[in-house]
């Protein structure tokens, strides 16, 4: 059994491995980086560390959420990186049993088969948990028209 | 690998170097015993380091030369060059072992018989057959660490010391700028104090991480050496401020620039000794590398007294290399034509040796010293030699940079490559040509990149007529960046984007304020690319317009003759650029005289015939958006005021006629002449920029 944190967007539960979350935080102010991805939502600072923000709504193809619409940060590291994913909203820690994953069902969408590891059915409904590392793995930005 | 060992190996390779060194002076001052036993008490220390680790290979050749040194400095005989040149043979047997030993842990098998047999007998005193070109290596490097007050720390650790002083700069400007004008005075002269020491020890560390840039030259006088006997050629290399301290970061990132630099120096730019007698030079080649601190930056030039670079050899390889067209090159200048010696793939040599050739090097120079903000320059004269200088930052840990403000976001750039700031104004108004935005300053174009459209930030203010311009100097090229604002300058700690951000190819990373906000910092480098300021304008290109500036913009006049005795005069204001440009840009369309300018047909008027001669001076004129170029015989000089007009003369194409220095002059109306073209001459495509 380990531990995931389970995170929202939109109707969806979603989790991401306790192990590499570093914090959770309220709305930030976040810096753009022009020509970036379009999931790139900013940077922002972390005592000291610039860390990128990924709007999980766009990496999943969702609507952009409404304006004034409250937002979670959760700071995820990949490598040596620090990622922040933009949430609707932070659950508790879900202890999962990785006896219980199911795989991705193929029917799923393109984009979210992409950056889920397994699907966890619990009482509640199914909860999609997500690969970090492909997550984070982004299209380089388009370029600019010369 | 045995922490001992691993010692031992650092140890050794610096031993080496001098070694090598030293050897290669020797070889130049025969008898110089204090040298010898410089090499011998070297060598020995080395032997003693091998016999208590065990490595009994090393140590029996090391014996072997020690022994001969020994019998050198017993004055049993004199250093020939066949002595030295055994002597190198043995030193880079030693390095082969040691490499091996760094590898593998231990020495490789193998025996060193031939090259002990060959010190035994070098030492032997015997006929020598006419000795190879020796190249004199003067002033033994500065850079002799003395063995006492050091220590031998760790580079992480170093590494890791920056970090941390680096974060608490930031972590110190942060409380400076939320407690400003908020603390008791007590607490104010406290802060003051730790501020104080915060920017000591960002020093103290800066420092430590400091090398003489003549470690970096260590291996240079062997190489010169090698080469020069390779090509048969005499050189004599001159090493100038070795002590010159710079970062360790920096440092190793130019390692191989000098190398690359200094084959390049002895294979193209000095000649044979036979070449050099005929052209009245003394046989032997001088190379001199000097570095000196300027500022924040240190300055490198590598000179040679060669034969330079032939702008004809340099125009052939372009066109070889199709690195830009005949139009392109025929309106280049001697100085432009150089700049491509640092292209991608240039070369001018025609046949590849081993030592240069290949299309690669010049290129990896600019590259690395662009990769930390420096910036490289050629300068040659045909016949007399040719001299690069490469500035670099002194450290790259902390860098000063200009915070500038752009669709309500603020970026910043590094204050290494801003020039100048300025504003535009009526007097330095921004003008559009088809779409691309310039500015006239001192006597030339500089073209300019609107950053707000650049990084798609909406709302552009191009209509406004004050807009700030940050001027950036990025090696020979010059560009302005027009911003909505700039703020203060900070000092800021480079930090790398995330990958999935590495290919945002206008950012070369981003910082923490000392507000705590983050910024993205600009990098100049991609700017230049989109700004096209690569083939085009340099000041070298204008021809310099005598006096313009100062009042002269707005009602004064260019005196040039066209077509006819009597002088003709273009009001400034309207003159864009006066360039040289070859007769073969010239062409008709619908049987109008147009000229192929910057993948443009720019409608021309002559005032005459076509003057005879390859080279046309070009004047090229813009109003409104609308150009036309004009052909002139020759400028003569600028007026500062308008004079009065006598409009009785006007005409088509003619304002009127002034009378200066006693002389009547034909002012042109440029704008008739544009309106005209335009008429006939569908718009150009709208250029690079």
């Amino acid at each position: 059994v380990s531990d995931f944190v389970a995170i929202q967007v939109g109707k969806q539960d979603f989790a991401v491995p306790v192990m590499q979350v570093r914090d959770v935080l309220r709305q930030q102010h976040l810096t753009p980086v022009p020509l970036a991805p379009r999931a790139v939502a900013g940077l922002l600072n972390l005592r000291g560390r610039i860390v990128t923000a990924i709007d999980l709504r766009i990496r999943l193809g969702l609507p952009p959420q409404a304006a004034g619409g409250d937002v979670a940060h959760v700071v995820v590291e990949n490598g040596s990186e620090l990622y922040a994913l933009v949430v609707d909203s932070v659950g508790d820690v879900l202890p999962i049993d990785e006896r219980q994953l199911e795989a991705v069902p193929s029917v799923l969408d393109q984009q979210w088969r992409a950056i889920a590891s397994a699907v966890y059915p619990t009482g509640a409904g199914l909860v999609v948990l997500l690969d970090i590392s492909r997550l984070v793995d982004l299209a380089p930005p388009r370029r600019a028209a010369s | 690998m045995d922490e001992l060992l691993r010692e031992f190996i650092a140890e050794t390779n610096e031993h080496l170097a001098l070694f090598e060194r030293d050897l290669v002076s020797l070889e130049q001052a025969r008898e110089d015993a204090r040298l010898v036993d410089d090499i011998f008490r070297n060598v020995h220390s080395i032997k003693g380091a091998c016999s208590f680790l065990g490595l009994k290979r090393l140590e029996s050749l090391l014996h072997a030369a020690e022994n001969a040194l020994g019998k050198l400095r017993d004055e049993a005989l004199p250093a020939s060059v066949i002595v030295t040149a055994t002597l190198l043979g043995a030193c880079d047997r030693v390095k082969t072992i040691v490499a091996a030993l760094a590898q593998d842990g231990h020495e490789p098998d193998g025996g060193d018989a031939d090259i002990v047999a060959r010190l035994e007998l070098g030492m032997r005193p015997c006929a020598v057959t006419a000795p190879a070109p020796v190249p004199a290596i003067s002033e033994r490097a500065a850079a002799q660490p003395t063995a006492a007050n050091t220590i031998r720390v760790n580079l992480d650790t170093i590494e890791r010391l920056m970090v941390e002083v680096s974060e608490l700069v930031l972590a110190r400007n942060q409380v400076m700028q939320t407690l400003r004008g908020r603390t008791d005075p007590e607490a104010a002269l406290a802060l003051q104090r730790w501020s104080q020491v915060t920017s000591d020890l960002q020093e103290s560390v800066i420092k430590a991480r400091m090398q003489p840039i003549g470690q970096a030259w260590a291996k240079l006088p062997r190489m010169v050496r090698d080469l020069a006997r390779d090509l048969g050629k005499k050189i004599d290399l001159k090493l100038e401020g070795g002590e010159t301290a710079l970062d360790r970061q920096v440092l190793e990132l130019v390692k191989d620039p000098f190398t690359h630099l200094m084959r390049n120096a002895a294979d193209h730019g000095i000649e044979t000794p036979a070449q050099r007698r005929h052209a009245g030079k003394s046989e032997t080649g001088m190379v001199t590398l000097s570095a000196r601190q300027e500022g924040s930056a240190i300055v490198i030039t590598l000179t040679d007294d060669g034969r330079g670079i032939d702008p004809e050899g340099v125009r052939a390889a372009i066109r070889r290399g199709g690195f830009a067209s005949d139009a392109e090159l025929a309106i280049m200048s001697a100085h432009q034509l150089l700049q491509f010696v640092f292209h991608p793939g240039f070369t001018t040599a025609a046949k590849v040796t081993n030592v240069s050739g290949r299309g690669v090097g010049l290129d990896v120079v600019r590259s690395n010293a662009e990769k930390i903000g420096g910036t490289v320059e050629v300068a040659s004269s045909l016949g007399r030699g040719t001299r690069f200088t490469i500035k670099i930052p002194l450290t790259l840990a902390i860098v000063p940079a200009l915070l500038l403000e752009c669709g309500g976001q603020r970026f910043a750039i590094p204050q290494t490559a801003v020039a100048e700031l300025m504003h535009s104004s009526a007097e330095y108004p921004i003008e559009w040509i088809h779409g691309a935005p310039v500015l006239r300053l001192r006597g030339s174009l500089l073209p300019l990149v609107v950053l707000g459209d650049v990084l798609c930030l909406g709302e552009s203010r191009r209509d406004e007529e004050q807009r700030l311009i940050v001027i950036i100097g990025y090696g020979a090229r010059r560009f302005g960046i027009m911003v909505d604002g700039v703020d203060d300058a900070e000092e800021i700690v480079v930090k790398s984007l995330a990958p999935m951000l590495r290919g945002a190819r206008f950012f070369a990373g981003s910082t923490i304020l000392g507000d705590g906000s983050v910024v993205l910092i600009l990098d100049p480098g991609p700017l230049a690319v989109l700004a096209g300021t690569v083939a085009s304008d340099e000041p070298a290109r204008a021809v310099p317009l005598p006096m313009l500036g100062g009042s002269a913009g707005g009602g004064g006049l260019l005196l040039f003759h066209a077509g006819s005795e009597a002088p003709k005069a273009l009001r400034l204001i309207s003159l864009l650029r006066i360039e040289e440009i070859a007769s073969g840009q010239i062409d008709h369309v619908d049987g109008k005289p147009v000229v192929f300018y910057r993948d443009a047909a720019l409608p021309l008027h002559l005032f005459g015939a076509l003057p005879a001669g390859e080279r046309q001076l070009l004047l090229i004129a813009a109003h409104d958006g609308r150009m036309c170029g004009f052909l002139a015989d020759a400028v003569i000089d600028t007026v500062a005021d308008m004079p009065a007009l006598d409009r009785a003369q006007a005409g088509p194409g003619v304002l009127g006629v002034a009378t200066i220095a006693g002389q009547p002059v034909e002012i042109v109306d440029a704008v008739h002449y544009m309106k005209a073209a335009s008429a006939r001459l569908p718009a150009p495509a709208r250029s690079a920029a």
